[in-house]
């Protein structure tokens, strides 16, 4: 690891709020609107060539959070400076051009997919749209993209629905990938796979991280997936980042509380090495009334008194690995 | 493979039995003058009420006028009605309901409240109303049932595209960057049309019924052009003494109304077997 490297994705004080549509009566009587603090101020920096793996319960605004910095969803506050240039107000037209540059590989291979377009026009449209190559090129850059992810070449000419799961998740990487993109988010991209073909996927996408030098957002909920393909982990709890370092730090030495329970009660094969009691209890407050405070306050062993009355910042603990927790205070 | 390829040779019967009645129905349209050597329009003084024969197959009418080549004329009209009263609404219904469905919103809340207005309409209410204005005819037809018919598509259609347009696939689209008139080209139309398809081709019976229903009121097509429901009208003061006059043009109208709804059955049974 350099200690100098170039960031592609500068993310500071990014809030998305989803407003609850009110009933009339709410609104003739004066209620507040309110709305679900999908993602609550996050900043992160993502470097090139790196894979960060951000990770968390589910409806802890990951999927969020990921859409939102690329402008699937419009971010309510804060920036998003991609590869040098403020993303965050850029109107639709002018977002068009760069959309290319980040792609997304998406968790439901049966859903991701148009059930009414051939692979070969997926792909071809692309190459066409972006005029990633002249158009006499095309179909031998279909070739190739359909190689590179292992497909056979007579995919061209089927519809989706004649695949299988893992097949469907190779066009979506494929489809994400022929745009040459510099950051592909990758949203559980196997968490709806068998087991076995977890592991091809997940090969075949530290792969193409390494030939294609691609910086890859990876989010997943599966803790041991996360161990064996992220360079970084940012731990995300009700919309915020708990702790961020580096893999290893993480597992072997978690700082927050909340890190260091999830990785506990993630399955372990080894029968000596379980534990009996579950690690954690109840579930996270809702999202759209948090209680002052750390957000984890409620369920966490250490809570003290200042737990429940002030929101921990996220400090450097040591070089490279933060964490928002009083407990370092 | 061997498994699809029996798949595609199962042809589906419905569809089958439904595309031959309505090719013979669209044959009797075509060239009616190949069927039958009678005038449906000539008055003969000597045969009136004649019951079928080998000469007048289906009888004659009050005025001599022979049933089986009024009958055979009819097709022509019917068909034109079916299929001219419900393509004008598909295609605006259907565009309706993607604008509304996909933009959301304001433009949403607007259109639909205009649907409703168009809900709130008895369509014979609205058909006599245009009759008034325009003076009885075909004209009058074809404007009061595209008013009243495009709404059933927009509904129909408008749900589909609630559920496409959240799929991934249409944001993967918006991820690559494509304009909001491509992902609807590419990506909505493709995946919302099959139930508006399947509609249409029922739909094509209830415009030929109501069709039928405003000739037989004297609101649709006029008299002495030959039309199944303006037949069975005429027919009906004579049903004890001449059976025949209302009992074929009621045949003919029920078995072309057949082969149309056979074909939306196997239509919405085959898109349902294609996608997936």
């Amino acid at each position: 690891m350099s200690e100098e490297r170039k960031k592609l994705v500068e993310i500071k004080h990014l809030v998305k709020y989803f407003p609850i549509p009110r009933k009339i009566t709410d609104v003739v009587s004066h209620k507040s609107q309110k709305s679900v603090k999908a993602v609550d101020d996050v900043t992160l920096d993502i470097y090139e060539d790196e894979i960060l793996a951000l990770v968390g319960e589910s409806g802890c605004g990951k999927s969020s959070f990921a859409r939102t910095i690329i402008r699937l969803y419009d971010p309510d506050s804060g920036q998003i400076i991609m590869n040098g240039q403020d993303i965050t107000k850029l109107s639709k037209r002018d977002l068009r051009p760069i959309k290319k540059n980040s792609q997304m590989v998406f968790q439901d291979p049966y859903s991701s997919l148009n059930p009414r377009m051939m692979v070969g026009d997926m792909l071809r449209e692309e190459f066409l749209y972006h005029n990633i190559c002249p158009p006499e090129e095309v179909e031998s850059k279909i070739t190739d993209i359909l190689d590179k992810v292992g497909l056979s070449q007579d995919a061209k000419d089927r519809f989706p629905s004649e695949f299988s799961g893992g097949q469907r998740q190779r066009i979506g990487i494929a489809r994400a990938l022929a745009v040459n993109p510099r950051l592909l988010i990758a949203d559980e991209p196997v968490s709806a796979l068998d087991i076995s073909i977890q592991a091809q996927i997940l090969n075949l996408l530290k792969d193409l991280q390494k030939e294609y030098s691609l910086t890859i957002l990876f989010i997943s909920h599966n803790l041991n997936v996360v161990y064996y393909i992220a360079d970084r982990v940012a731990v995300m709890y009700l919309g915020k980042i708990v702790e961020l370092g580096t893999t290893r730090d993480i597992y072997q030495n978690p700082l927050h509380p909340y890190t260091d329970i999830l990785i506990k009660s993630s399955p372990n094969l080894d029968p000596r090495k379980r534990e009996e009691a579950p690690a954690i209890n109840g579930n996270p407050p809702s999202p759209i009334d948090i209680p002052p405070g750390c957000r984890f306050a409620k369920r966490c062993p250490f809570a003290t008194d200042i737990c429940h009355s002030k929101l921990p910042e996220l400090k450097e603990i040591t070089p490279g690995h933060t964490c928002a927790c009083h407990r370092y205070d | 493979m061997a498994d699809k390829i029996k798949k595609k040779k199962k042809i589906n019967i419905s569809l089958l039995i439904g595309i031959i009645i309505v090719s013979a129905a669209i044959i009797l349209a075509v060239c009616p003058s190949f069927f039958t050597t009678f005038d449906p329009e000539a008055i003969d003084s000597q045969s009136m009420l004649a019951p079928p024969s080998a000469l007048h197959l289906f009888g004659t009418d009050n005025y001599g006028r022979d049933i089986f080549a009024r009958v055979i004329y009819s097709a022509r009209i019917d068909l034109f009605i079916g299929v001219g009263a419900m393509i004008v609404p598909f295609f605006i219904g259907t565009a309706v309901g993607i604008i509304s469905g996909y933009y959301g919103g304001k433009i949403d809340a607007l259109l639909m409240r205009i649907l409703d207005i168009f809900m709130a309409f008895p369509y014979m209410v609205l058909a006599i109303a245009i009759v008034a204005i325009t003076g009885a005819g075909i004209k009058a037809l074809f404007i009061s049932m595209w008013l009243v018919g495009w709404k059933e598509y927009t509904r129909l259609v408008r749900s589909e595209v609630l559920v496409v347009k959240n799929s991934e696939y249409v944001e993967a689209a918006k991820v690559l960057g494509y304009s909001d008139l491509r992902v609807i080209m590419r990506s909505i139309i493709p995946n919302v049309l099959s139930s508006a398809i399947v509609y249409g081709a029922s739909d094509i019976v209830m415009c030929m019924m109501s069709g039928a229903a405003m000739s037989y009121l004297g609101l649709g097509v006029q008299a002495p052009t030959p039309e199944w429901g303006a037949i069975i009208s005429g027919g009906k003061a004579f049903l004890s003494v001449a059976w025949w006059i209302t009992v074929f043009p009621g045949i003919f109208l029920v078995i072309t109304g057949l082969g149309f709804s056979l074909i939306g059955d196997g239509l919405s049974d085959m898109l349902r077997q294609k996608g997936r």
